[in-house]
C-alpha cells in the first residue's frame, strides 16, 4: 500500500476543454478513496492521468512522496482495473495474472506463489485454465482485480469496474470487492456514476463536477452535510429550498424563513442576516398526526403522486402555504393517500445549509 | 444404417442446387483451370504431338537447372515480399489504429497503389533506378557519385522485392487495419499498465488477436509474389527468371506446352506449399512460444 498526493492538477486538452481544474486530493495508505461524479466530470481522466496514461498540464502525482508525473504507466506503482476487464482474451486466467509479474522478469517460483495467492484472494483456483470468455462477468471482473492485484502495487485503481454487472451481482461484488481491499489494506482509488455504490464502498468520496472537487469527505458527511447544491442533489434525493436567516436567541439554533414556512435550523456556522440555500433529505420528514397549526418546524403539503418502492413509499406533495408549483418529496414505510393534506416535521438538524442564494 | 428415403434425395439435390452457384462456379473456374494445366502437364492436350500419358515432361523440367533456380528465386522473393509487406502492414496498421487529423487521407494514400496497374508501376520505379534514371542523374548533378550506379536488373530482385511490397503492401494493410483496429484501447492501456514495452504489447497482445490476417495476409501476398510476371521482366535480374517468366519462355520460346504445364503446376505447388508452411510457422511462432 502507498500514499497518494495529487496536487494542483490540470488538464486542458488542445481544443481549449478543461477536463480537470486544480484538483488536490491526499490519499491515505490503505485508504478507500471514491471519485463520483456525472458523466464527463473528469473523474476517469483524472484516474487516468494517476495511471500515467493521459499527460497532465499542470500539477503534480506523488506515490509515497516520489513524483511520478512524467513516469510511463509502466513505471508507475500502480494497477488498474478497467470498465471492460481488459482482459486478455487469447490467454488463461492464469495467463492473464502472471502477465505482469512476467513483465517484470520476476523468478518463476515468485511467479508461482502470486498467482496462488492471486486466485485464492478471488476464489477463482478450479477456473484458472479457462480462457476469459469462458467466464461470467463477475468472475472476468475478479480476474481484472486478481492481475492488477498480482502486480502487489502500491495503488489499484478502478474505473467503473462493476458498471456491466447486473444489479444483484454488482451489489455482490460490490462487498467482495471492499472485504478484500480492507484485508489485504491496498490504497484504491474507485471511479464510479453509481452514488449506492461510492457511499457503501468508500472510505471517503471526492464529489466531482466538470473537473472540480465540489467535496471530498466521507460517506455520512456527503449525504448528512453536503457542501452545496450539486452534491445534495447528485448523491440522493434532497428537497433544496431558499431561506432567509433571522437572528436567533439560542446557541447554534437559527430561524429561517422560508416559501413553506419558518424553520428552526441547527447550525455552527453565523448565518445572521444570511439568504442561503438549505435541504433536507425525504427521509429525514416524519409525518404529524393531528397537528395543532403554526407548530415549530411543521408545514402542510397535499400528496401529488406516489412510488411504492417495497421497502419504502416515495411521495410527492406539494406544500399548501406555497404559491409557486415547486414540490417536495418525502419518505414513508407506507403509502398515504392521493389528495390527502399532511402535516409534516423536520427536526431542526435534519437541514444542512448550503452556499449563498 | 440410416435408408436414404427419396425425401432424403429430395433434400440433398435442393442443397446442392443451391450451392450450385457459388460451388459450381468454384469449380468450373478454378478446377478446369487446374485440372487442364495438370493433364497437360502428363501429355493430354498436346498441341504438337499425340495426346498421351506421359511422364517425360516432368522428367525434363525436373532434371532443368533452369526451373531448380526459378524456383529457389521466386520462393525467395515471394518469401521476402510478403514477409516485408505484412511487417510494414502491421506498423501503418497500428500507427493508424486511432483516427488523428490527416489518417483518413494517409490511409486512403497508403492504398493508392492497389490502383496501379503493375506494368506501370514497373516502368515509373525504372524511370527512377535506370541508370540514366533520376536518382542517378541527381547522385551525379550532387557529385556524390562520378558514375551512375547500376540498380536495375540486380542480380539479388531487390528492385523486384521493392515493387512487390509497394504493390502488397496496401493489400495486405487492407487485410489487417480491421483486426488491429478491433483490439480494445483498454486492452493496449492494461497491457502498458501491466509493465509491457511497446514492442511487447505487439508481439503478445496484437500479434496472437490478428493472427488469422495476418496468416491470411501473408498468404495472399506470397501467392500473388510467386506468380509475378511483369515486375520481373521490367526489372529483375537477367540471369534468373520467375517462375512466371520461366513458364512464359518455355512455352513461347521453346513451343513446349506441356513442359510450360509442368512448371504452372510447379508454380501451383510452390504457391500452396508456401502459403501453408507461413501460415504453419507464423502459427507456431506466435501461439507456440507464448507459454
Amino acid at each position: 500500500m502507498a500514499r497518494l498526493e495529487i496536487r494542483e492538477v490540470s488538464k486542458t486538452y488542445p481544443n481549449g476543454f478543461r477536463a480537470l481544474e486544480n484538483v488536490s486530493i491526499d490519499v491515505k495508505s490503505g485508504e478507500f478513496l471514491t471519485l463520483l461524479g456525472p458523466s464527463g466530470c473528469g473523474k476517469t481522466t483524472l484516474l487516468k492521468a494517476i495511471a500515467g496514461f493521459h499527460p497532465v498540464s499542470s500539477g503534480k502525482f506523488l506515490i509515497d512522496g516520489k513524483d511520478v508525473t512524467t513516469d510511463s504507466p509502466e513505471r508507475r506503482d500502480t494497477a488498474m482495473c478497467f470498465q471492460s476487464y481488459a482482459l486478455f482474451p487469447h490467454m488463461t486466467v492464469a495467463e492473464n495474472i502472471l502477465f505482469g509479474p512476467r513483465q517484470n522478469r520476476l523468478s518463476k517460483s515468485e511467479c508461482d506463489v502470486r498467482l496462488a495467492d492471486s486466485l485464492r484472494q478471488v476464489d477463482l483456483e478450479a477456473h484458472s485454465d479457462k480462457l476469459p470468455t469462458a467466464l461470467s462477468g463477475g468472475q472476468q471482473q475478479r480476474v481484472g482485480l486478481a492481475r492488477a492485484m498480482a502486480m502487489r502495487p502500491g495503488v489499484i485503481l478502478f474505473d467503473e469496474p462493476l458498471s456491466n454487472l447486473d444489479a444483484k451481482l454488482r451489489h455482490q461484488v460490490r462487498f467482495e470487492m471492499r472485504a478484500l481491499q480492507a484485508e489485504l489494506g491496498f490504497t484504491a482509488i474507485y471511479v464510479t456514476h453509481d452514488q449506492a455504490e461510492a457511499l457503501a464502498m468508500s472510505d471517503r468520496i471526492a464529489v466531482m463536477k466538470a473537473g472540480r472537487i465540489e467535496q471530498i469527505a466521507p460517506p455520512s458527511d456527503i449525504y448528512d452535510r453536503p457542501a452545496n447544491r450539486f452534491v445534495a442533489d447528485f448523491i440522493g434525493a434532497a428537497n433544496i429550498i431558499s431561506a432567509e436567516f433571522m437572528a436567533t436567541d439560542t446557541a447554534n439554533m437559527w430561524s429561517a424563513r422560508t416559501e413553506i414556512g419558518t424553520f428552526k435550523i441547527a447550525s455552527d456556522e453565523n448565518l445572521t442576516g444570511k439568504k442561503r440555500y438549505i435541504c433536507w433529505r425525504p427521509e429525514s420528514a416524519e409525518i404529524v398526526e393531528n397537528a395543532p397549526t403554526n407548530t415549530e418546524n411543521t408545514f402542510t403539503a397535499k400528496v401529488v403522486t406516489q412510488a411504492y418502492q417495497g421497502n419504502v413509499t416515495d411521495i410527492v406533495m406539494r406544500p399548501v402555504t406555497d404559491g409557486s408549483n415547486d414540490t417536495v418529496s418525502i419518505q414513508t414505510r407506507k403509502p398515504e393517500t392521493i389528495r390527502a393534506e399532511l402535516s409534516i416535521r423536520l427536526a431542526p438538524d435534519a437541514f444542512s445549509v448550503l452556499e449563498d442564494v | 444404417m440410416r435408408a436414404y428415403s427419396p425425401s432424403n434425395w429430395k433434400h440433398t439435390g435442393v442443397v446442392l442446387l443451391c450451392l450450385l452457384p457459388g460451388l459450381g462456379l468454384i469449380i468450373l473456374l478454378i478446377g478446369t483451370v487446374i485440372s487442364m494445366a495438370v493433364a497437360q502437364s502428363v501429355g493430354y492436350f498436346n498441341f504438337s504431338g499425340p495426346s498421351e500419358f506421359s511422364l517425360i515432361y516432368w522428367q525434363k523440367q525436373l532434371a532443368s537447372p533452369f526451373l531448380h533456380r526459378s524456383v529457389l528465386y521466386s520462393a525467395k522473393i515471394s518469401l521476402l515480399s510478403s514477409l516485408i509487406s505484412v511487417g510494414l502492414a502491421y506498423m501503418f496498421a497500428m500507427w493508424l489504429r486511432r483516427p488523428f487529423p490527416g489518417s483518413t487521407m494517409l490511409g486512403g494514400l497508403l492504398k493508392a497503389p492497389m490502383m496501379v496497374p503493375g506494368l506501370v508501376a514497373a516502368f515509373l520505379l525504372l524511370n527512377v533506378i535506370a541508370f540514366h534514371g533520376f536518382v542517378n542523374e541527381f547522385l551525379l548533378w550532387t557529385n556524390i557519385i562520378s558514375k551512375p550506379l547500376r540498380m536495375q536488373n540486380d542480380s539479388f530482385g531487390t528492385a523486384v522485392i521493392f515493387l512487390q511490397v509497394w504493390k502488397q503492401m496496401p493489400f495486405a494493410l487492407l487485410v489487417l487495419i480491421g483486426p488491429v483496429q478491433s483490439i480494445h484501447n483498454e486492452i493496449f492501456d492494461a497491457a502498458r499498465d501491466l509493465g509491457a514495452s511497446a514492442w511487447t504489447r505487439f508481439r503478445k497482445i496484437v500479434l496472437p488477436l490478428t493472427l488469422t490476417a495476418m496468416q491470411a495476409a501473408l498468404i495472399l501476398v506470397f501467392i500473388r509474389a510467386a506468380g509475378d510476371f511483369s515486375f520481373q521482366v521490367i526489372v529483375g535480374p537477367r540471369e534468373v527468371s520467375s517462375m512466371a517468366q520461366y513458364m512464359y519462355t518455355v512455352q513461347r520460346l521453346y513451343g513446349e506446352w506441356n513442359e510450360a504445364a509442368v512448371v504452372a503446376v510447379v508454380l501451383m505447388t510452390m504457391s500452396l506449399t508456401g502459403a501453408l508452411l507461413l501460415a504453419a510457422v507464423s502459427q507456431f511462432l506466435v501461439t507456440g512460444r507464448r507459454r
